[in-house]
């Protein structure tokens, strides 16, 4: 309790723009362990991208339900819907389980 | 004068946009404000001292991962291109102040301050929670996806 309330009032610092291809090179580290681990989808994905449909007539997440059914039926895999939070252009992608890529196989 | 004790400075040209702080590398005026801190829990947002304009080489550095998921871009507000816009303001923020707990009652070290549209829409509450905001976040709590889906109301 202690630890966390001392977590929710620290001072952030910011990090030197010439340590960014150090922190980014961490980061992407940290991105594929958890993917290896399970936690993410980095190499399998559906971006749809909501703001040009959207200028299409098109309705992106019904689109985006229409294939988590579709493959839900075809293949049993219940994909994992993820939203993204962007501006000017919104996505919104699919971070499948790895497993996806075997029934598929 | 921001909590961090400096000035938000103006990174912006004068007489342009506010700057969307979760925007697309591919924008114009594209620029790094951070880089996200994974091996945190949940993700935690590390703020430049100084914004660095984005270039083929800084998104390479990404690879194989996508930009959008270690970098948080700024650049100019997309307003109608957007859809989280309402025609005046943007529901995106109203939803994650709405939605999202605070990172942290100690406003980030952010150099864009100035010039947010979050900020400049919802004031500290939207700096409590922008080092929780990852653009492209596969693995988003309930709130943070509810916060980020279009076209619900704010």
């Amino acid at each position: 309790m202690a630890a966390a309330k001392r977590s929710i009032v620290k001072k952030p610092r910011a990090i030197r723009a010439t340590s960014l291809a150090a922190a980014t090179t961490a980061s992407v580290k940290a991105v594929l362990k958890k993917a290896q681990l399970g936690g993410g989808g980095t190499t399998v994905g559906i971006l749809l991208e909501q703001a040009s449909m959207a200028a299409r007539g098109v309705d992106a997440d019904q689109i985006a339900k229409d294939i988590t059914a579709g493959v839900a039926a075809a293949t049993g895999v219940k994909l994992k819907p993820t939203s993204t939070v962007a501006g000017g252009s919104i996505l919104v992608g699919f971070a499948p389980p790895n497993t996806l890529l075997k029934p598929l196989a | 004068m921001t909590a961090d004790g400096s000035s938000p400075r103006r990174v912006a040209p004068a007489g342009s946009a506010l700057l969307c702080p979760s925007a697309q590398p591919d924008a114009a005026d594209a620029v790094v404000i951070g880089v996200v801190d994974h091996a945190a829990s949940p993700p935690e947002v590390q703020y430049l001292d100084e914004p660095t304009p984005v270039t083929p080489e800084l998104l390479a550095l990404a690879r194989p991962v996508r930009p959008t998921e270690v970098y948080r871009f700024a650049a100019s507000c997309q307003q109608g291109a957007c859809s989280h816009w309402s025609g005046h303001d943007c529901t995106l923020v109203t939803r994650l102040v709405k939605l999202v707990p605070v990172a942290s009652l100690a406003l980030p070290p952010c150099r864009i301050r100035g010039d947010c549209r979050w900020f400049h829409q919802t004031g500290r509450d939207a700096c409590r929670r922008c080092p929780l905001v990852v653009t492209q976040n596969q693995a988003p709590s309930e709130a943070m996806r509810e916060a980020a889906a279009p076209g619900k109301p704010g």
